[in-house]
């Protein structure tokens, strides 16, 4: 449980003889540490393809993703943790959005910290530069590593193994980055993770886009606030999401990439609607509407109708009476020619919902033969 | 024959919602509680930047509404401007619903004619409240009552109001995801502005009382901390009124955890720690640290809290007895020892 009161900037006597314990490096599991030092694991990178900055970050403290993850795109990503100063954050997106680059931000904020020694940051910037630093009074085992485009920081961890398994993991790691970053945490926590357990995550992706600037705030933002396996739940977030917004968000970028004459990179962002269907129709995927969002984005953008069909029938199988649900297969049906199904399910949907407009003009354009 | 945008608003995840965003002019908080059928409300959904306002942008969501909204706020536009300028750029505007309050507590909202029934919203001053697919006009009529009959914390206001809301039928589809967001300005935190409370439930079966169960334990710890940074600010700034509002709600909070028979040690550890650290609220202080002992009573870190407020409450034998029997758990701990030398020697 956290003691905050010892991080206050205008403490109490007490607050300082604390504090000062903290600083002698006096070990022991007293409450003194257990506030000020917060164990925790997290991975910060930057994909020079897509532009993305992304972050990952687990640890055994309440709601994480509230403290540690910042990231703002064409700018920067940070994370700012063990005695965590949140506003490193903000400062540090600040510096980076002023020009500066990773390493040099690092080296502004340890200019005006009085306890640099117990902090631990990892800063990306939006050229791909990395920088990250674990002072000497984060608890052991603490550290971190840099590769090409992402830096691994952790404290209050089973040994080094974990930073390494963590970096190794992205390195590695195939497919989008919101991915590569999960594998990253559970490879981290396959090596043994925080020492003192879990508690919470995050994983935080931002992605320049002048057309919906909503990305470049939040394109991926999942938060496992409290819960005793909190990797595996935002695994279990990632995939949902992944369908829900995420088919629709490549589909996006493809149609952006093609405009720009980016042909190979609008290719990409297609073939990982492909893989994303794939895997949900591979692992039996239970979440109907994670299906439904995948399916509804493929046939309206005529693309992989034959798994998007089994996904919306697999949907519909687990909702049988969702309008939303029968629409999609409906439409479905539709785009691959099989007009008769498709005002059967229609019409399906619109005794479930008679008053609905919507789909009675449905049946009507299936009869009709249009597009839509 | 409907056009493609028409087909996707209707059919695409779209996002039967409801919210209130609202302003608090005593503490400059501004605030977004959300719930919702669709996967991950808060990412989509809630917006907001002390000094600036706070918006929600549902129904056929167009997200961009969120930090273009903040632009136009940011730029002095009022509430009820940054709406139409949003809504006359926007082709869609007959599926969107839209609810803004601005940093001087003007509101607006808007419900799209395409909006799925029932759709509507109400405002008043400091306050929009708005939903769509929902059971009927009870819903927003119930969180309006709710938002201006709780007292304290807006958080706490917010979170009434979504429950009033599904009390009154809610969300015609059901429940999957909720959010709570408050900013609040500061110039020492300036973490505060864009994240004092900021709770994600994203696919749960009861979103809003995982929110409120999550809430309480934020309550515990951050913003008990935060209260005591605001009053010490107020103090410092001439503002005891304002200052006594913080260190008032410090100990609503404590009574929220003894009033509840299910809270957890960590919870009310950190709560009386807080309180026996500032020197406030320590009689129920006490009440806290005796729980969450008798809950974990070979907790060091607990029996340090409670005897930190045996000390602070002047009982300075039965801080030592006490500290001396989490010593006798954990021989070798240096702070515990240097704690009972400390309550011998009767330093603060």
């Amino acid at each position: 449980m956290g003691h905050p009161c010892l991080r206050r900037k205008t403490g109490s006597s007490i607050a300082m003889i604390l504090a000062a314990l903290v600083w002698l490096g006096v070990s022991g599991a007293s409450p003194a540490f257990a506030a000020s030092d917060r164990g925790t694991f997290s991975i910060v990178a930057y994909d020079s393809v897509t532009q993305e900055l992304g972050i990952a970050v687990q640890s055994k403290y309440f709601s994480v993703g509230t403290d540690v993850p910042w990231a703002e795109a064409g700018v920067g990503a940070v994370a700012t943790q063990a005695r965590v100063d949140p506003s490193f954050g903000l400062k540090a997106l600040g510096l980076l959005r002023a020009g500066l680059r990773a390493a040099d931000v690092l080296r502004a904020l340890a200019a005006t910290d009085s306890v640099w020694d117990s902090r631990q940051l990892g800063i990306v910037d939006a050229r791909g530069g990395v920088a990250n630093w674990t002072g000497s009074k984060c608890l052991d085992w603490a550290g971190g590593e840099a590769g090409a485009d992402f830096v691994c920081q952790g404290n209050i961890l089973a040994g080094p193994a974990v930073v390494s398994g963590m970096a190794k993991a992205y390195r590695e790691g195939k497919g989008e980055m919101a991915e590569r970053l999960l594998a990253a945490l559970d490879a981290a926590q396959a090596a043994g993770g925080d020492k003192r357990g879990m508690q919470s995550a995050a994983l935080l992706v931002v992605r320049p886009s002048a057309a919906r600037p909503q990305f470049t705030q939040r394109y991926i933002d999942l938060r496992v606030e409290d819960h005793k396996t909190p990797i595996k739940e935002l695994a279990r977030l990632l995939q949902i999401q992944e369908g829900f917004h995420g088919a629709d968000n490549h589909f996006f970028y493809a149609e952006g990439y093609e405009a720009a004459g980016r042909a190979d990179l609008a290719t990409r962002e297609r073939e990982r609607v492909a893989e994303i269907l794939r895997r949900a129709l591979a692992r039996g995927e239970r979440d109907a509407s994670m299906l439904n969002g995948l399916a509804w984005a493929c046939a309206t953008h005529d693309l992989y109708l034959g798994d998007a069909l089994k996904a919306a029938e697999r949907a519909a199988s687990l909702e049988p009476r969702n309008v939303d649900i029968l629409d999609t297969l409906a439409e479905l049906y539709f785009r691959q020619g099989n007009h008769a199904k498709a005002i059967e399910v229609e019409s399906r949907a619109a005794t479930i919902d008679p008053k609905s407009q919507y789909l009675k003009d449905q049946i009507e354009r299936f009869r009709k033969g249009g597009r839509g | 024959m409907l056009s493609v945008a028409a087909i996707a608003a209707c059919a695409s995840p779209a996002w039967c919602t409801f919210s209130i965003v609202a302003y608090d002019s005593v503490t400059q908080e501004l605030g977004v509680a959300v719930q919702s059928r669709a996967f991950s409300v808060g990412m989509a959904v809630p917006w907001a930047e002390a000094g600036v306002g706070a918006i929600a942008t549902q129904a056929s969501t167009n997200e961009s509404f969120g930090p273009m909204g903040l632009v136009l706020l940011r730029s002095g536009k009022p509430a009820p401007e940054a709406m139409r300028t949003l809504l006359a750029a926007d082709s869609g505007s007959a599926h969107r619903q839209l609810g803004i309050v601005d940093a001087r507590g003007r509101s607006a909202n808007f419900t799209g004619k395409l909006c799925s029934d029932w759709a509507g919203g109400l405002t008043g001053p400091g306050y929009a409240i708005q939903g769509n697919i929902l059971a009927g006009e009870a819903v927003v009529q119930g969180m309006r009552r709710a938002f201006l009959e709780t007292q304290g914390e807006l958080a706490e206001r917010l979170l009434a109001a979504l429950v009033a809301g599904q009390a009154a039928g809610g969300d015609r589809r059901g429940m999957e995801s909720a959010a709570l967001v408050v900013v609040r300005p500061s110039d020492t935190y300036p973490e505060y502005r864009t994240r004092y409370v900021d709770l994600r439930v994203e696919d749960h079966k009861d979103p809003i009382n995982e929110l409120i169960r999550v809430y309480r334990i934020l309550e515990g710890q951050r913003l008990a901390e935060a209260h005591i940074r605001y009053a010490e600010a107020y103090d410092k700034a001439g503002r005891a009124d304002l200052a006594r509002v913080e260190r008032d709600r410090l100990a609503e909070s404590l009574a929220h955890a003894l009033a509840r028979k299910d809270v957890d040690a960590s919870t009310l550890n950190g709560l009386a720690w807080i309180c026996a650290t500032n020197s406030v609220h320590l009689a129920e202080a006490l009440q806290a640290a005796e729980r969450a002992s008798a809950l974990e009573p070979k907790s060091t870190e607990i029996l340090d809290t409670l005897a930190e407020v045996h000390y602070r409450s002047g009982n300075v034998a039965k801080a030592i007895e006490v500290e001396s029997r989490a010593l006798s758990y954990s021989p070798n701990d240096q702070y515990l020892k240097d704690q009972i030398n400390r309550f011998k020697s009767g330093n603060k």
